[in-house]
């Protein structure tokens, strides 16, 4: 069960906008609109690290920890896209990230996304997409991998080192509570 | 005109230094300590053994030494159990002392006697008096009984709940604020629950459900917190943003034992929240609770705990798993001693004819516990940090003796003392490790699968000592044990050979050279009975008691009162001041604290406790000689 989880939402047919469903997204979001399109979901996952959901069934996929979740809108225009996203942003969850792949670019938000940066100029394309959404949650890359993750959009692109730092602080912490516990006469007392 | 003093206040400030005392007077930062100094008298050769809390608190209150009174060291050995240090318990409350307080011999009198969270005072015996819990450090707390470093205390104590691991916290994630009722107007709120464990909990109280919120006030990041007993943000416990401490919180909370409602006071403090609110942390002081810790009970109800709370050790333990900074744990001082002031304060104003006050102030202790090493660092910057904090810590304790002395007037005879100094840590002797040299004690590399073990091992405290397989077993701080078979439960030592291993240990100790240092570590070692002449050596000593050079572990109690090292020193401090008492008078040879009650009832012409043993200090007064 994967505590940050990674949305890839489908949409090549429809224009990101910023209408009902895709404003929030954009205003704290990153917008990669120097974007090349192509096979998103291609050899960087095995596809057993991919579940397809519907728009009805995200909630409980977020529910259950699911890693990496698809939506696939298929041919969607931008109205049902929109309409597609007013309910998505309303399952996700704070530990989520979405990459939101429109005919014009490409949005990132959520978990992991620096939500000031806007639009980003630099080029991106379709293989970049699965290695980012990696580089902030909890599924794995093949060695098919062959895009770049899209760093300028991440709030810290060091989130996983920091991550490791805290969780050997807190084993520290933990240990420290014990080694007190446990302590004999001619270790030092703390109190009186 | 009687040079008599009308009534007697002893404020016992835990730890404090003379030489630190001395200094911080000198720098100005001390008004009240410094006003004192220059209208009492001053000792500066302030001796005790122990020098540690319960055996030094023990004889500020009965005039006895610990071989009389019946307190030999932090920790209790407890008849009947195994000689291991891990089975004995800390030394606290009125049931283990075998000599008579000042309280209960002047309560006998019919004399009032207001007794404020003294280590060694609860529960209470007085029929005439007032007493606010004392059985360990803090107020309302017990230690008495407890292994280890445990406490209890009302209502429970200090929290943490945070995005990150903390050992006594819990783990909470902000996510889309839902099912609320009276939200902020924001585009974004976010929120957490979180089922809040009340721990060390005197009267066990049930988990609560509390629902942290946050917000963006503007438009630069999440910046505002609330914290609500339920999803309803117009019953907000509080609304405060990062670095602010919330106003007191009065709370109902459920006891677990016969559901009844008991009211309790905490604050908190939002020590961090990230712009994304991804990160935060919250500490949440212990809950003080408003009853069951005063007799009698009846004197609780004219004093408003609603404004204070106890901040119990305050944040020590907090700042050690990296929870608190300095600069909180200062704060959390002067609730400390507002709390104090404020009870001590309500019970002198409602019992307005007490002839007796006996309190005692812990937060310099918990300081050089947990900064006197900084302040002996070779890093400059890490050295005045700390020098910094004590001038803070000792501030807060000036200021409530300024507060305190506008109570008591200048009718009364005031004793201002600690119970031992410090000296910062050295390097540590395991006592263990001298003793299986000669073969006397025996021990085994721990064989455990608990990954958490490798702290031991890091440290050196890895190995499990084999009470049946040992004729020595070191226990407590300063004491060795025969290990008599007819005595104790794995015992292996036939009676007749008592002397001889008893031989064995003294010599081992003193022959013991230090791995690191290449030197012998132990100043002193002797037979029990030889340790009467020095106040220990009771029924609560161990068959040898030792003590230790003061350049050796530390901060306190395995050396003798004369230790100096680094900016330490183990010498208690003693001032005097009141009717009949030298003004500006400095005194410079030894006086032990078991001086100070015989010198308190002489002065005010009260009776001694049956056990007293210390002498008046005749020196300090204008006209000594009170009989006539």
């Amino acid at each position: 069960m994967a505590e940050k989880k990674a949305l890839l939402v489908l949409a090549p047919a429809a224009d990101i906008a910023g209408g009902e469903g895709t404003g929030k997204l954009l205003k704290k979001g990153a917008m990669l609109k120097n974007y090349t399109a192509g096979s998103v979901l291609n050899a960087s996952v095995d596809k057993a690290e991919i579940t397809t959901v519907n728009v009805d069934g995200l909630t409980a996929a977020i529910e259950a920890g699911t890693a990496l979740m698809v939506l696939d809108l298929g041919a969607a225009d931008a109205a049902a896209m929109e309409a597609a996203m007013v309910n998505v942003m309303d399952a996700v969850d704070r530990k989520t990230v979405i990459a939101l792949v429109g005919k014009n670019g490409l949005a990132l938000y959520g978990q992991g996304i620096d939500p000031k940066v806007g639009e980003i100029a630099r080029p991106a394309k379709a293989e970049d997409v699965l290695p980012t959404l990696a580089a902030i949650g909890e599924f794995k890359l093949t060695v098919e991998a062959a895009g770049t993750v899209l760093y300028p959009a991440l709030k810290n692109p060091n989130a996983k080192l920091d991550e490791i730092e805290k969780l050997k602080e807190a084993l520290k912490r933990m240990g420290g509570a014990l080694a007190r516990d446990n302590c004999e006469p001619w270790e030092k007392h703390y109190c009186a | 005109m009687s040079v008599k003093a009308k009534r007697a206040a002893l404020l016992g400030f835990d730890c404090a230094i003379p030489k630190r005392l001395e200094a911080l007077i000198a720098e100005g930062a001390l008004p009240n300590f410094k006003k004192f100094k220059e209208q009492g008298a001053y000792m500066t050769e302030g001796y005790n053994l122990p020098t540690v809390t319960p055996p030094s608190w023990a004889t500020i209150c009965t005039g006895a030494y610990p071989r009389t009174h019946g307190v030999e060291d932090y920790y209790y050995y407890v008849e009947g159990r195994s000689l291991e240090h891990k089975k004995t318990v800390q030394a606290f409350g009125s049931e283990i002392l075998t000599a008579q307080t000042i309280w209960d011999r002047w309560d006998k009198d019919g004399k009032k006697c207001v007794v404020v969270n003294y280590p060694m005072s609860w529960p209470s015996k007085m029929k005439h008096g007032v007493m606010v819990m004392g059985e360990g450090i803090s107020p309302a707390e017990t230690r008495w009984m407890e292994e280890g470093n445990q406490h209890r205390e009302f209502l429970c104590s200090e929290n943490v709940i945070s995005s990150e691991f903390f050992p006594f916290g819990q783990q909470a994630v902000f996510d889309n604020a839902k099912g609320w009722k009276n939200l902020p107007e924001n585009d974004e709120v976010f929120d957490f629950a979180v089922d809040v464990i009340f721990k060390e909990s005197m009267n066990p109280i049930k988990n609560q459900t509390w629902y942290g919120l946050a917000w963006e006030s503007g438009d630069d990041g999440f910046d505002t917190f609330a914290l609500c007993p339920e999803k309803d943000y117009s019953k907000a416990f509080f609304t405060i943003k990062a670095g602010q401490w919330s106003a007191p919180v009065v709370q109902t909370f459920i006891t677990k034992k016969d559901n009844s409602e008991v009211k309790g006071t905490f604050r908190c403090k939002l020590l961090s929240l990230s712009d994304d609110a991804e990160e935060f942390k919250l500490y949440i002081t212990g809950v003080s609770g408003h009853e069951g810790f005063v007799y009698p009970p009846e004197a609780a109800k004219l004093i408003d705990f609603s404004n204070d709370v106890i901040a119990n050790d305050i944040g020590l333990v907090g700042s050690m798993h990296g929870v608190l900074s300095m600069d909180d744990v200062v704060e959390l001082t002067q609730f400390h001693s507002d709390w104090l002031i404020n009870v001590a304060s309500s019970l002198l104003k409602s019992n307005a004819d007490w002839d007796l006050f006996y309190m005692h102030s812990h937060p310099i202790d918990w300081f050089y516990h947990g900064w006197l090493a900084d302040m002996d660092s070779s890093d400059p910057k890490v050295s005045q940090r700390a020098y910094d904090m004590e001038r803070k810590i000792y501030q807060i304790e000036d200021r409530m003796l300024g507060k305190m002395m506008e109570i008591f007037g200048d009718d009364t005879l005031v004793c201002l003392c600690s119970d031992h100094g410090a000296t910062p840590i050295g390097p540590i002797l395991n006592t263990a490790e001298a003793l299986k040299a000669k073969g006397l004690c025996h021990y085994e590399p721990k064989k455990s699968e608990n990954y958490w073990d490798i702290y031991e091992t890091t440290e050196g405290f890895d190995y499990v000592l084999d009470v049946e397989k040992s004729v020595a077993v070191p226990q407590r701080y300063m004491f060795v044990y025969v290990n008599l078979k007819d005595k104790y439960p794995g015992g292996i030592v036939e009676a007749k050979d008592y002397e001889k291993v008893r031989d064995q240990i003294i010599d081992a100790l003193l022959d013991f050279k230090h791995p690191e240092t290449g030197e012998r570590p132990v100043l002193l070692a002797v037979r029990k009975e030889d340790a009467t002449v020095f106040g220990m050596g009771g029924a609560q000593a161990g068959d040898v008691v030792y003590a230790l050079k003061p350049e050796y572990m530390a901060e306190h109690g395995y050396g003798f009162p004369t230790g100096e090292s680094g900016c330490g020193s183990l010498k208690n401090i003693m001032l005097f001041r009141g009717p009949n008492v030298k003004k500006g008078y400095v005194y410079d040879r030894p006086r032990w604290l078991a001086d100070i009650v015989p010198t308190i009832c002489y002065a005010t012409g009260n009776p001694m406790p049956d056990d007293v043993e210390g002498a008046v200090i005749y020196q300090i007064l204008e006209d000594p000689n009170l009989v006539k």
